[in-house]
């Protein structure tokens, strides 16, 4: 399984990249949606799963999943942010899980290892 | 015991007058001291009204005047001394009673000052305890990252423990991360903490500068305007500029001042919501400048804006925070602050502007 995590904050990037990276077969990482929606675009066939944090600098992570859920609508992405709008609450389906910050780690690795597990199964 | 030095020049000036007065009055030697008795009682601390006492030492004053020239062997027409004794008598009573009048203004008149000192100070004090909750909101923003950052840090601590990855240098370089974001959790709580600690007007006003001040407010600020979708931008130039104010007021004011813009961004839906932060030199002044896309001030509140309890926040505002900042502003700094209207790249918008004099040793 192949991982895309878009994270800005430099030290959160690189601890949670450490922990997401031990759930999936590789892990891309991008510091913005637009780096993210580029990475998406070029391994679009092997990315099985998405997590992204909200307010990005150049493109913020709703963006982002918008532009890429027009090409898959069933990925599964996990949005991990302290802040998420109303609006964008609306937007989250079945397919988009969201994580509040600050990260209760535990609730993340259940999702991901969960939605590895239906992927697998 | 004289009240004050301002009531004791009143008094000197007044025996000046009377004895001037007198001796136009009455050429034939009285003594000024007994003609500014009652005067001078005016001016003291007694256990009764000073009206009481001024009557009773002006009457008191007039009988032994009376006495005196009647004692007195006088070789004059009796119809001029007695005009003399009636002169003598309302002129003191018309001065002393001027000087109560004046004595009385003036205790009126630092009363009434003295209690203004105190309903502002209510004022900034109510202020800063009304913005505890939002600063407790912006102490949740700017720990939310940071304590994320631990949290993952201590994750990976056992995760790598698990999988038999933990040797020394990643547990050493874990620990100076953690530590890093322990220091940066503690600064946080100190600059809230000086943020609140009361204003000591005993200790005078310090020279602060601008530029770092304006910093330090956006430093606790950020996160909460980012979320806000609000993009803050400081266009001030580190110049060392410094004015005088009281332990954190100035930054106060500028905290209001961004509060007052954002709640405009946020009331009117500005969705790409701005704010410009500049300042100018010149002569001896420093001027700020925030200026934001909030829609702008009502023409008809434009002058009322800096009025105590006036809102147009419905329920949420107090209407202390403009005005608590005028009385920074005027009363502490020695500065001005106004408001206009004005059209930015983003939209309409409203302009405030601080001046204030630059503090001399440092410019």
């Amino acid at each position: 399984m192949i991982l895309l995590y878009v994270e800005d904050e430099d030290m959160v990037r690189n601890q949670l990249a450490r922990i997401l990276g031990r759930r999936a077969d590789s892990i891309l990482i991008a510091e913005n949606g637009k780096v993210g929606l580029e990475l998406y675009k070029q391994h679009s066939e092997e990315i099985s799963m998405i997590v992204s944090d909200i307010r990005m600098p150049v493109m913020d992570g709703m963006t982002m999943c918008k532009e890429i859920r027009k090409e898959a609508p069933k990925l599964p992405i996990i949005i991990v942010s302290a802040f998420i709008e109303d609006d964008d609450k609306k937007k989250l389906n079945g397919n988009t899980k969201y994580i509040p910050k600050p990260i209760d780690i535990t609730s993340l690795i259940t999702t991901v290892d969960m939605i590895k597990q239906q992927q697998e199964g | 015991m004289l009240n004050n030095p301002s009531t004791t020049a009143l008094g000197l000036t007044s025996i000046l007058i009377v004895s001037f007065l007198i001796d136009l009055l009455l050429p034939l030697g009285i003594s000024p001291a007994i003609l500014y008795l009652p005067i001078l009682i005016a001016n003291i601390r007694t256990p009764f009204p000073a009206k009481v006492m001024f009557h009773f030492c002006t009457l008191i004053t007039a009988f032994i005047f009376i006495a005196y020239m009647s004692s007195a062997s006088v070789m004059a027409d009796e119809s001029v001394i007695i005009m003399n004794r009636v002169l003598a008598v309302i002129a003191v009573w018309v001065i002393g009673w001027l000087c109560y009048i004046i004595k009385q203004g003036q205790i009126r008149l630092n009363e009434e000052l003295e209690t203004n000192k105190q309903k502002d100070s209510a004022l900034i004090h109510q202020s800063r305890m009304a913005g505890i909750g939002e600063m407790i909101g912006y102490v949740a923003h700017q720990w939310r990252q940071p304590l994320t950052t631990l949290h993952l840090i201590f994750f990976n601590i056992k995760d790598s423990y698990e999988h038999d990855e933990l040797d020394k240098e990643s547990l050493d370089t874990s620990f100076e991360k953690s530590k890093e974001l322990i220091e940066t959790l503690s600064s946080t709580i100190d600059d809230f903490r000086d943020f609140f600690r009361p204003t000591d007007p005993s200790k005078g006003r310090e020279a602060i500068d601008v530029f770092r001040s304006v910093q330090h407010v956006l430093n606790l600020i950020s996160i909460s305007f980012q979320k806000s979708h609000i993009e803050i931008n400081l266009e001030i130039k580190d110049t060392k500029t410094h004015v005088l104010n009281y332990r954190n007021e100035f930054i106060h004011v500028v905290m209001n001042v961004l509060k007052n813009s954002k709640d405009a961004i946020l009331d009117n839906q500005i969705s790409e919501g701005r704010i410009w932060i500049r300042s100018a030199l010149k002569d001896d002044r420093i001027t700020v400048y925030c200026v934001d896309n909030g829609g702008g001030i009502d023409e008809s509140n434009l002058h009322k804006i800096f009025e105590p309890y006036f809102t147009t926040k419905d329920s949420y505002g107090t209407g202390i925070g403009l005005y608590m900042s005028r009385v920074i502003v005027h009363s502490h700094m020695g500065g001005t602050i106004s408001a206009k209207n004005t059209i930015t790249p983003y939209g309409k918008g409203a302009q405030i502007e601080i001046s204030l004099p630059i503090h001399k040793e440092t410019k």
